[in-house]
């Protein structure tokens, strides 16, 4: 898997996504929606302590809608554009590419790791739980697909942040 | 015979003067202006604090703190360090609207984040 950037267009190409890989990145949409249990989770986070009552109410009065209304937007950007790249036919052996266009990075980093902490909020995916095998093989079948889930949409996002890093 | 004598002298004096002054207005009292603080109070500054989470990939932690802060790539790693192995780094303080600012865009890019009161 690797990504390119589109001379003409600025879009960025991540081409050779494994079929594993893409069917993972096709469920991204539906990670983010607000049913998950980890999506309302990362949205109720409030920076300020317990300590400070004002603080924190003034937070959810100004602060999370801003937050949410950002989340929303990413979730917009790349529900969209997945939709573009689900339609191309994924060449067996070749994989699929994901097309990104100019502009759309920065949703794209922020929507992945939404995606990415949602499933750990709701289902603890940890990497040091991989570390004790004898605890992997009792893990509940939820929680093997979210460590799955997490695993390559992080190396989806690894490899986006190459290419925006330069 | 004497006749009715009427009401005592002194209540019928006191009906008058009641009367004349139900039809004066009564003046109406100036209106108290709100007591208020001239002096200025600045909200305590506030510390923004990100924490380590085991799934946020250091090189987006990196390229998170250069995005909101501007930093150069040294600063942001050396931040992002600090995270990993102290479990939290201080990547600002200053002034409560501000640091709520800065909350919100490491909030949004899904960064754990809390403001903390700074010592003055």
């Amino acid at each position: 898997m690797r990504a390119r950037r589109d001379r003409k267009s600025g879009a960025l190409h991540v081409q050779g996504i494994p079929d594993v890989t893409f069917a993972c990145l096709l469920h991204l949409p539906q990670l983010l929606d607000d049913d998950e249990p980890g999506v309302a989770a990362l949205l109720g986070r409030n920076a300020h302590g317990e300590e400070d009552a004002a603080a924190r109410a003034e937070w959810e009065r100004l602060a999370a809608p801003e937050v949410r209304r950002l989340f929303l937007s990413a979730r917009a950007i790349v529900t969209a554009d997945l939709a573009g790249t689900a339609l191309l036919d994924p060449t067996p052996r070749r994989g699929a590419t994901l097309v990104i266009p100019a502009g759309h990075e920065s949703a794209w980093l922020s929507a992945l790791s939404a995606a990415r902490v949602a499933l750990h909020e709701a289902h603890d995916v940890n990497p040091a739980t991989l570390a004790r095998p004898e605890d992997v093989a009792s893990l509940p079948r939820e929680r093997v697909r979210a460590f799955l889930l997490a695993d390559h949409l992080g190396w989806l996002q690894e490899i986006l942040l190459r290419a925006v890093s330069g | 015979m004497v006749g009715d004598p009427g009401p005592p002298a002194n209540d019928c004096g006191r009906r008058v003067r009641r009367l004349r002054f139900a039809a004066v207005p009564r003046p109406i009292a100036p209106a108290r202006a709100p007591r208020t603080d001239a002096r200025t109070h600045l909200s305590p500054p506030r510390k923004v604090v990100v924490h380590d989470d085991p799934v946020n990939l250091m090189s987006y932690l990196t390229h998170v703190f250069m995005q909101v802060f501007a930093w150069p790539r040294a600063k942001a790693h050396m931040h992002m360090m600090e995270v990993h192995t102290q479990g939290r780094s201080i990547v600002w303080t200053g002034d409560r609207e501000r640091a709520e600012t800065y909350a919100v865009k490491l909030a949004a890019a899904h960064l754990r984040t809390t403001l903390e009161r700074a010592e003055t």
